[in-house]
C-alpha cells in the first residue's frame, strides 16, 4: 500500500507483517484469487511432481519430506514458511519435497507466468515477495545447519555405543575363555582321576607280582646246587643301591689292578662285586668253570636287578598315581576341610620332571585344616608354580613358605629366583586383559593368574605379588573358615 | 686292541641299567660305558682318550640334572676329536626347540623316543656304528658279524675291486 | 686322540719281524757260502729278508716289494753301491725297474679296469641275478649256482671283491634261516671257496697266476690267456663240483627253499653300453689269441685305454685302484730276476740231491710247499718267494719237469690254501661274518687242499699231455 517504503526498510518488519502484506498485494494484483481448503493429511504435491506455480499457505501447517529407503524423512515443518514450491522455482518446475497438510489448510495458487508478469509490473509486490522468499530461505538454511549438528551428535553417541559394545564383547570372550579353561581343567581333572584309578590296580599287581617272583626264586634257589650263592646274589642285588657310574669305573680300575684282568674286572663290577675276596668266596661255592660261573653270577645279578627295578619303578608310579588321584579327586569334594600342605606336595610331585634342576625349599608352618575347595586351590598352586618355573626356565630355587596369620588366616608364599616381573607389568598381572605376547602373559599361563585370582577371591582370600630380579613372591592369603572370609580380594600392590 | 666306545648318558639308574642290558650284544667287541650325567660323561671321554679308544657312538638322554643332553651333544660336535662320533638322543622329553637345536647344531644322527623297543635300539645303534666304522676304520672285517654286514661287505668289495 | 682314529698299530710280532728281517739280511754278509757268487750272496740276503717281511707283514706287502726292487738295484745292478766282481755281468738297474711295467702287470691292470667297470655299472649283480635264476630255489642247487657264478666272476675280478660282494647278497638269506640250520655254514663257506678256486682259472684271476706268468715271461716262455684257461678251467670245474658236493653233504640245509634277492637292474646308459662292448671285446680277444696272435697283455691294455679316454673310469676311481697288488707282483718278478741273474738259483738247487726224486715228487713238493706257505702267509708273497726257486729248479738237467708245470703248480698250490681264516682274504671275510667256526673252515679247507693237489699233480699233467696242451 505504501509504495514509498524502501526494500531494505521492510527487513526490519516482523515475519507476519511482511507475509500478510504480500498476501494483500497479491490479492490486489490478482483480484483476490480463489482459496482452496484441504483437509489434514492431504498431499499438496509429490516429490518430482511438475509444478506450474507456487502455493501460498494461508492457514494451517504442512510438512516437507522426502522418502529415503522407504522411510519418510521430514526436512521442514516449523520452517516451511508461507510459500510452497519454492525450490521448484529453481528446479525446472519440479517439486523437491513431498508436501503434506498436517492440519486443515487453506492455500492460494498462483501460476509461474502470472507471478512473473505481476512481479515485473508491481514493484511493491516484488519487494514483499522477495522479502518473504529470502526470509523463508534463511529459515530453511538455519534448519539445515541444525540438522548437520544433530547428525554429528548422533554419530558421536553411536561411536561411543559401538566402543562400549566391543568392550563388552571382548570381556565376554575372555570370560568365556576363562570358563573354557576352567572347564578344561575340570575335565582334565576327571580324566586324570579316572586314569589314576585305572592305573592303581595294575601298579599294585606289578608290585605284588615282583614280590611273588622274588619269593619263588628264593624258594627255587634252595633246590639248586649253588642255591646259596644264587640266594645271596639275588638278595644282595635286590637290597643294595647300585654303584654310581663314577664308582663303577673307579672300582673297575682298582679291581683290574688287583686281578690283572680288565675284562673280568669290568664284568665283576657290573654285577656289584668290587673286592677280589668276594669273588673268590662266591666262586668257591659254585660248580663249573670260571666262565660258566661268571655267566651264572651275571644271570643272578640281572634277575635281582630287574626285580629291584620293577619294584622301584612300580613304587614311583604308585606314588605318582596317588598324587594324581588326590590332586584330581579334590575337584569333586566341595569345600570340605583340607590340608594345604598335601595339596602343595601333590602339585610339586606332578611337576617333578620340571624340578630336576630346581632346588625346592619347603618352609611349612603349623597350619590348621582350612575350609576350601581343594581342587580349585590345587589349580592355584599349579598356576603359581608353573609360572615360577616358566620364569626360572626350570632352573634355580623355588621356596614355598606357609604361615598362620592372625585373624584366622593363613598365607602361602611361592617364591622363585627368576628374573622378576617388570614393574610396568606388575600392576596388571592379574588383569584379565593383560597380555604381553599373543594373548599370553610373557612368562605365565596367560589366563592362569587371572583364574587363580578369581578362585582366591571366591574363597575370600587375597593374592599379592612382589617382584625384583632374582626374587618374585606370590603371596596367597586365605581364611581358615568361610565365616572369616569377608575381606574382599585386593588388587595387587606393586613393590620393588 | 683298541675298542670302539659306546657311551650311554642317562641319569635314572633303572633306565640306564635297561639300556646297558639292551646294548650287551655289542660287548665285548665294543667298549660300552655309562655315565649318569654330563660331567660324568666328560670323565668317561677323558678316560677313553687316555686309553686311545675312539668314541663311536654317544647315546644321550636329554633331561638330566645339570647340563642337558642336547647341550652336551653340541659341545661334542664342536670338538674335532668327536666329529665322526655318531650322536643319538634317547629321550621322552626333548621339546621341539631342543630337538631342532640338536639337529642343526649337534648334527644329531638319530632320535629315539622313550619308551624304546630293544630291537629298535639295537638296529639304530648297529646302523650308526656301521656309519662310524665306514667313515673311520680301514679294516672293516672285524665288524661284519656285529654291525650291518652287507653294507660293510659292499664297502669292502668296492675297495678291493681293482 | 685324532678324529676317526684307526684301530690299528704295530703289534709285537711286527716289531720282531722287522728286527728279524734286518738280522737275516746280514747273515750272507757274515757267513760266506762256497760256490755262491758275491752277487748271489747279496740276493740271498734280499731273499731272506723278503721271506721274513712277507711272513710277518712287518711292513705292507707291497712295501717289501718296493724294497726288493730298490735293494736289487743298490746291491747287484750295474749301478750297485757296493763293488761287484769284474767277471759278474751285472744286469742294468733299469731291468729291475722294468718289473713295474712287466706286460703281466698290464694284463692284470686290464682285469682291474674290467672289474671296476663291472661293479660301477652293476654288471656283476645283474649277471648274478640273471644267472642265478635257472638254479631255482632248492638250497643245494642255489649253492651250486652261487659257486659257479662266484668262480666265474673271480676269474676276472679280485677274489676278495667277489667274495665281499656275494657275501653281502648271501648274509640276508642266512639271517632268514633258523640258527640251527647247518645250511648257513654251507652258504657262507661256498663263496670264499668258489672265489679261491675260481681265481685259478685265468691269468688275471689272482696275483699268483700273474707272478707265475711273469716269471715264465722272463724265461721267454709265453702262455696265452686261452692256453692258461684250457689247462686250468676243466680241473677248476671238477674241483668246484667236488667242493659243492662236500659242502651240501657236510652241511645240509634244513630249509626247503632259499630265495636270493638281488635288487638291481641293467644299466642301459651310453657309457654302460660302451663298457659292455669293451668288456666283451677284451674277453673275446683274450679267448681268441691263437687266431689273431695279439698277446693278452696288449689286449689287457685295451680296456685301460678305452675306459680312461671315455672317462668310464674317473680320476678318483683311477687313483683308488689296488695299485699295491701290481707292486707286489712286480716285487716278485724283480726278486726272481735277481735270483736268476746272480746264480743264486743254481746254488739253491745244488743244496738238494735231486737225482733221487721223481719229477712228480718234485712238482708235488712245490705244490705242497706253496700250499703250506700260503696257508699262513699271503698267496702272492708265497708265489713271489717260491716261483723263482721253482723255475730255477727246472734249469737243472737232472730235473725233468717243465718250468710251466713248476710255475703253475706253485700258483695253483698257493690258491688251494684255504684252511684258515688268515689263509686268504676271502676266508677272512667268511670268518668275519661270525657264522662259521675255524674248525669248519679247516675241515673243508684241508679236504679241498688235498683233493685239489692230487687232482693237479696226478691227473692234470696226464690230461695236458694227452691233449697236447702243454708245450714241453
Amino acid at each position: 500500500m505504501t509504495g514509498e517504503r524502501t526494500f531494505l526498510a521492510r527487513f526490519n518488519e516482523p515475519d507476519d507483517a511482511v507475509e500478510s502484506r504480500m498476501i494483500e498485494e497479491l490479492d490486489a494484483v490478482f483480484g483476490h484469487p480463489p482459496r482452496q481448503k484441504l483437509p489434514a493429511g492431504s498431499i499438496l504435491f509429490h516429490q518430482n511432481d511438475p509444478l506450474d506455480g507456487i502455493l501460498i499457505l494461508m492457514e494451517g501447517t504442512v510438512t516437507l519430506y522426502q522418502v529415503i529407503e522407504g522411510k519418510e524423512v521430514v526436512f521442514h515443518s516449523q520452517t516451511v514458511g508461507k510459500i510452497l514450491g519454492l525450490l521448484a522455482l529453481t528446479r525446472h518446475s519440479r517439486s523437491f519435497f513431498n508436501c503434506r497438510a498436517v492440519t486443515p489448510v487453506t492455500v492460494m495458487k498462483i501460476g509461474f507466468d502470472e507471478l512473473d508478469r505481476a512481479l515485473q509490473e508491481h514493484s511493491n509486490l516484488l519487494v514483499s515477495f522477495i522479502t518473504v522468499l529470502v526470509r523463508s530461505m534463511a529459515r530453511r538454511n538455519k534448519r539445515l545447519v541444525e540438522l548437520q549438528t544433530e547428525i554429528l551428535g548422533l554419530n558421536r553417541s553411536l561411536g561411543q555405543e559401538r566402543d562400549a559394545l566391543s568392550r563388552t564383547l571382548k570381556e565376554l570372550q575372555q570370560a568365556q575363555a576363562l570358563l573354557v579353561e576352567s572347564e578344561k581343567m575340570a575335565t582334565l581333572g576327571q580324566l586324570a582321576a579316572g586314569v589314576a584309578h585305572e592305573l592303581n590296580n595294575p601298579v599294585a599287581a606289578i608290585g605284588r607280582a615282583a614280590d611273588f617272583v622274588r619269593e619263588d626264586l628264593l624258594a627255587l634257589a634252595g633246590e639248586l646246587p649253588d642255591g646259596e650263592v644264587f640266594r645271596e646274589m639275588l638278595e644282595r642285588t635286590f637290597r643294595a643301591t647300585p654303584f654310581s657310574t663314577r664308582e663303577q669305573r673307579e672300582f673297575r680300575r682298582l679291581l683290574a689292578g688287583e686281578l690283572g684282568d680288565e675284562a673280568l674286572a669290568e664284568r665283576l663290577v657290573a654285577i656289584g662285586i668290587h673286592q677280589p675276596a668276594t669273588y673268590h668266596l662266591l666262586t668257591e661255592n659254585l660248580s663249573g668253570t670260571g666262565e660258566e660261573t661268571l655267566r651264572r653270577l651275571e644271570r643272578y645279578h640281572q634277575l635281582g636287578g630287574a626285580l629291584r627295578n620293577i619294584l622301584r619303578c612300580g613304587e614311583r608310579i604308585a606314588e605318582l598315581v596317588k598324587s594324581l588321584r588326590s590332586y584330581a579327586r579334590a575337584d569333586s569334594t566341595e569345600g570340605g576341610e583340607i590340608n594345604v600342605h598335601e595339596g602343595l606336595e601333590d602339585t610339586l610331585r606332578l611337576f617333578s620332571n620340571r624340578l630336576r634342576d630346581v632346588t625346592v625349599e619347603r618352609h611349612f608352618g603349623d597350619l590348621p585344616p582350612i575350609q576350601a575347595h581343594a581342587g580349585e586351590l590345587n589349580q592355584v598352586w599349579t598356576n603359581l608354580i608353573a609360572n615360577a618355573l616358566d620364569a626360572m626356565k626350570n632352573q634355580g630355587r623355588l621356596a614355598i613358605t606357609t604361615t598362620r596369620l592372625p585373624e584366622d588366616r593363613i598365607a602361602v608364599r611361592i617364591i622363585d629366583s627368576g628374573p622378576g616381573i617388570p614393574p610396568e607389568h606388575l600392576d596388571k598381572i592379574f588383569n584379565l586383559r593383560f597380555t604381553t605376547r599373543q594373548g599370553r602373559v610373557e612368562f605365565g599361563l596367560g589366563l592362569g593368574l587371572s583364574i587363580s585370582h578369581n578362585i582366591i577371591a571366591r574363597h575370600g582370600g587375597a593374592i599379592e605379588v612382589q617382584s625384583q630380579p632374582g626374587r618374585t613372591e606370590f603371596c596367597v592369603k586365605l581364611p581358615i573358615s568361610r565365616e572369616a572370609a569377608i575381606i574382599p580380594a585386593t588388587i595387587p600392590e606393586s613393590a620393588s | 686292541m683298541n675298542r670302539i666306545v659306546i657311551l650311554c648318558v642317562e641319569d635314572e639308574a633303572e633306565v640306564r641299567e635297561a639300556i646297558l642290558r639292551d646294548l650287551a650284544p655289542f660287548k665285548p667287541q665294543m667298549r660300552v660305558e655309562a655315565a649318569e650325567d654330563v660331567d660324568d660323561a666328560r670323565a668317561v671321554l677323558r678316560e677313553c682318550a687316555q686309553d686311545d679308544d675312539p668314541v663311536g657312538l654317544v647315546l644321550c638322554d636329554h633331561l638330566m640334572p645339570g647340563v642337558r643332553g642336547v647341550d652336551f651333544l653340541i659341545e661334542l660336535m664342536k670338538d674335532p676329536a668327536y666329529e665322526a662320533t655318531r650322536k643319538v638322543l634317547l629321550t621322552g622329553q626333548a621339546g621341539l626347540e631342543d630337538t631342532i637345536r640338536a639337529v642343526n647344531e649337534a648334527r644329531l644322527h638319530h632320535y629315539i623316543a622313550k619308551p624304546w623297543r630293544a630291537e629298535e635300539l639295537l638296529q639304530v645303534v648297529r646302523n650308526q656304528l656301521t656309519e662310524y666304522v665306514l667313515s673311520t676304520q680301514e679294516d672293516l672285517m672285524p665288524f661284519i658279524a656285529q654291525l650291518d654286514g652287507p653294507r660293510l661287505l659292499e664297502a669292502i668289495a668296492a675297495g678291493k675291486r681293482g | 686322540m685324532k678324529p676317526g682314529k684307526r684301530v690299528t698299530g704295530m703289534t709285537s710280532i711286527k716289531w720282531m719281524g722287522l728286527l728279524l728281517s734286518i738280522f737275516v739280511f746280514f747273515i750272507p754278509f757274515i757267513f760266506q757260502f762256497e760256490e755262491l757268487s758275491v752277487a748271489g750272496h747279496r740276493v740271498l740276503a734280499i731273499f731272506l729278508m723278503a721271506i721274513v717281511l712277507w711272513v710277518t707283514e712287518a711292513i705292507p706287502l707291497h712295501a717289501t716289494a718296493s724294497l726288493i726292487i730298490f735293494l736289487n738295484i743298490l746291491l747287484v745292478s750295474d749301478k750297485a753301491m757296493m763293488a761287484l766282481p769284474e767277471d759278474f755281468k751285472a744286469p742294468t738297474y733299469s731291468s729291475f725297474f722294468y718289473a713295474l711295467a712287466n706286460p703281466v702287470l698290464m694284463l692284470f691292470l686290464g682285469g682291474f679296469f674290467l672289474a671296476d667297470g663291472a661293479a660301477k655299472y652293476k654288471l656283476d649283480k645283474n649277471l648274478a641275478k640273471t644267472l642265478l635264476k635257472p638254479f631255482g630255489t632248492k638250497p643245494s642247487n642255489i649253492i651250486l649256482g652261487l659257486m659257479l657264478i662266484v668262480a666265474v666272476f673271480s676269474m676276472f675280478m679280485s677274489n676278495t671283491a667277489t667274495t665281499a660282494a656275494f657275501m653281502a647278497v648271501v648274509l640276508p638269506v642266512i639271517a632268514r634261516l633258523s640258527p640251527s640250520d647247518r645250511g648257513r655254514i654251507a652258504l657262507v663257506l661256498c663263496i670264499p671257496i668258489a672265489a679261491n678256486v675260481g681265481g685259478m682259472g685265468t691269468p688275471v684271476g689272482t696275483p699268483p697266476n700273474a707272478i707265475a706268468l711273469g716269471a715264465l715271461n722272463k724265461a721267454d716262455i709265453h702262455i696265452s690267456f686261452l692256453e692258461w684257461m684250457m689247462m686250468i678251467v676243466p680241473f677248476m670245474l671238477i674241483l668246484l663240483v667236488f667242493c659243492w658236493q662236500m659242502l651240501v653233504r657236510l652241511f645240509p640245509t634244513k630249509a626247503e627253499t632259499i630265495t636270493i634277492e638281488i635288487d638291481s637292474a641293467y644299466d642301459r646308459s651310453p657309457k654302460a653300453i660302451i663298457f659292455y662292448v669293451t668288456a666283451a671285446v677284451t674277453i673275446l680277444l683274450w679267448f681268441t689269441e691263437p687266431l689273431h696272435g695279439i698277446q693278452s697283455a696288449i689286449v689287457g691294455f685295451l680296456p685301460v685305454v678305452v675306459m680312461l679316454s671315455t672317462k668310464l673310469i674317473t680320476d678318483k676311481e683311477f687313483h683308488s685302484m689296488q695299485w699295491s697288488v701290481l707292486w707286489l707282483v712286480a716285487g716278485g718278478i724283480a726278486l726272481g730276476d735277481g735270483v736268476g741273474k746272480t746264480g743264486l738259483d743254481k746254488w739253491l738247487i745244488g743244496l738238494v740231491d735231486w737225482e733221487h726224486m721223481a719229477p712228480g715228487m718234485i712238482a708235488g713238493a712245490l705244490c705242497v710247499a706253496a700250499l703250506l706257505f700260503s696257508t699262513i702267509i699271503s698267496n702272492s708273497a708265497t708265489a713271489n718267494l717260491l716261483v723263482p726257486i721253482g723255475i730255477s729248479l727246472t734249469a737243472s738237467p737232472d730235473i725233468a719237469i717243465s718250468p710251466i708245470t713248476s710255475a703253475i703248480f706253485i700258483a695253483i698250490g698257493s690258491s688251494l690254501a684255504m684252511s684258515l681264516p688268515i689263509s686268504t682274504p676271502p676266508n677272512a671275510i667268511a670268518y668275519s661274518t661270525g657264522q662259521i667256526q675255524t674248525k669248519q673252515m679247516a675241515l673243508t679247507g684241508v679236504f679241498i687242499g688235498l683233493v685239489g693237489m692230487l687232482l693237479f699233480i696226478y691227473a692234470a699233467p696226464l690230461i695236458w699231455n694227452i691233449f697236447g696242451i702243454m708245450p714241453d
